[in-house]
């Protein structure tokens, strides 16, 4: 085969792959909700998402007033050490099903939790936490990182949708 | 990344969560202040008690005046008022090294004991609200060395619980410390002992790394509490690689 050809090729194949390898994920997030009878886990997603992709989130039904309880893992997996990245869960009330996050009204959140912390390659956190939501809803369980889509051009997150009864 | 997240127009919770993040911090500014102060108002208790101690000899004996002013010229004495000053200079001086004695093992564990983190613990009701700082614990003495503030609710009223708890170790990352939270029934207000977590009514941790002197955790959470009675708000360090952990408590009063 002619070289220039095979540079072409090359070359073709490497836009080809790029997108894949520039969207690898930086994090690996674990999330589960339970509430003693219940369990569901959502897993690491990106945001904004990958092209043609569409999430669904997982769904978990409760009692209104029942304990739940929230265990999220985030372990870095970039070789690059990512700097002052804010890990952010939240329990937030929603219209339905699938809502994009809304804002956050202090009257509408449960729960909300945010910590500072640098990620090297293999650095984790990890977080088991009680709510209780006491109104009849739908809720948006998510836990994602801010601060690492300037370096990366995307953030990582994982949701469960609650549905209290 | 705070100004990340207040940046963002919808995102009201957030904003305020963060704009009180920066208030823990000025907090922490406030308690480092107070710790100074307590170590300042010590050097100050030292310098009155010496002048306090060198005061009477210096009228008594005109020994002690400064250098290059003519010796005052001693009165005369009889054997007897030289002995009652000789016990009187003895007296003022073992009751000078006793307080210094005193001040300094008052104000040794603050001084030993570096701070490595500063909390800033909330709870409030639609009317009111109280606020703790960090203490610190040791197997000794786990409920510190503060007397904890009170807050009284009504019972099924909604509370919020807050608190951010940030490093400000200067050295280095701590690794791998749990950050633990939670509210429990106990027998009284002020008790020393902390009950079991068995009983809490609501309660959660963190395992992460604090990096030195920006590391920091925060959480807000809303409930409620139906049973009347004295509970326990308690967040605290663990595993931080101390010989102390540090920790910040409110006594809960459900009426």
């Amino acid at each position: 085969m002619h070289p220039a050809r095979l540079s072409f090729i090359a070359i073709a194949l490497a836009f080809a792959f790029l997108p894949a390898i520039a969207r690898a994920n930086h994090f690996t997030i674990t999330l589960d909700v339970s509430d003693g009878t219940h369990k569901q886990t959502g897993k690491t997603e990106s945001e904004p998402p990958k092209a043609g992709e569409i999430v669904v989130r997982p769904v978990m039904e409760t009692k209104a007033g029942a304990k739940c309880t929230a265990k999220f893992k985030l372990t870095c997996a970039s070789k690059e050490l990512l700097k002052d990245v804010l890990v952010h869960f939240y329990v937030v009330k929603i219209g339905k099903p699938g809502q994009n996050p809304p804002p956050l009204e202090p009257k509408d959140v449960v729960i909300e939790t945010a910590q500072t912390m640098d990620f090297a390659e293999g650095t984790t956190t990890s977080a088991e936490l009680e709510f209780t939501p006491d109104r009849a809803g739908i809720y948006l369980v998510r836990i994602e990182t801010q601060g690492t889509a300037e370096a990366k051009g995307h953030e990582h997150y994982a949701a469960i949708d609650l549905v209290v009864k | 990344m705070k100004a990340q997240i207040i940046n963002e127009p919808e995102r009201t919770g957030d904003s305020d969560f963060a704009e009180s993040a920066s208030r823990t911090a000025i907090c922490g500014e406030r308690e480092k202040r107070s710790f100074a102060g307590s170590a300042s108002r010590a050097a100050v208790y030292g310098e009155q008690l010496t002048v306090r101690s060198a005061d009477p000899t210096r009228i008594s004996q005109g020994r002690f005046d400064t250098e290059g002013s003519p010796p005052a010229p001693r009165p005369p004495s009889t054997a007897a008022s030289e002995l009652k000053m000789r016990a009187a200079r003895v007296v003022t001086g073992a009751r000078a090294a006793i307080a210094f004695a005193f001040f300094a093992l008052l104000f040794a564990p603050s001084i030993a004991q570096a701070e490595h983190f500063a909390i800033q613990l909330t709870v409030s009701s639609a009317a009111d609200k109280q606020m703790s700082f960090s203490d610190t614990c040791s197997p000794q003495r786990p409920q510190g060395f503060k007397p904890r503030p009170e807050f009284h609710v009504k019972a099924g009223e909604e509370i919020v619980l807050q608190y951010f708890l940030s490093s400000n170790f200067p050295h280095d990352a701590i690794k791998n410390v749990t950050i633990r939270y939670y509210i429990v029934p106990e027998a009284k207000a002020g008790q020393d002992a902390v009950p079991s977590r068995d009983g809490a009514i609501i309660q959660g941790h963190f395992v992460m790394d604090f990096k030195p002197e920006t590391g920091k955790v925060g959480l807000r959470e809303r409930l409620k509490i139906e049973k009347k009675g004295t509970y326990l708000v308690r967040v605290e360090s663990e595993n931080s690689a101390t010989d102390h952990e540090h920790f910040s408590a409110i006594d809960l009063v459900v009426e």
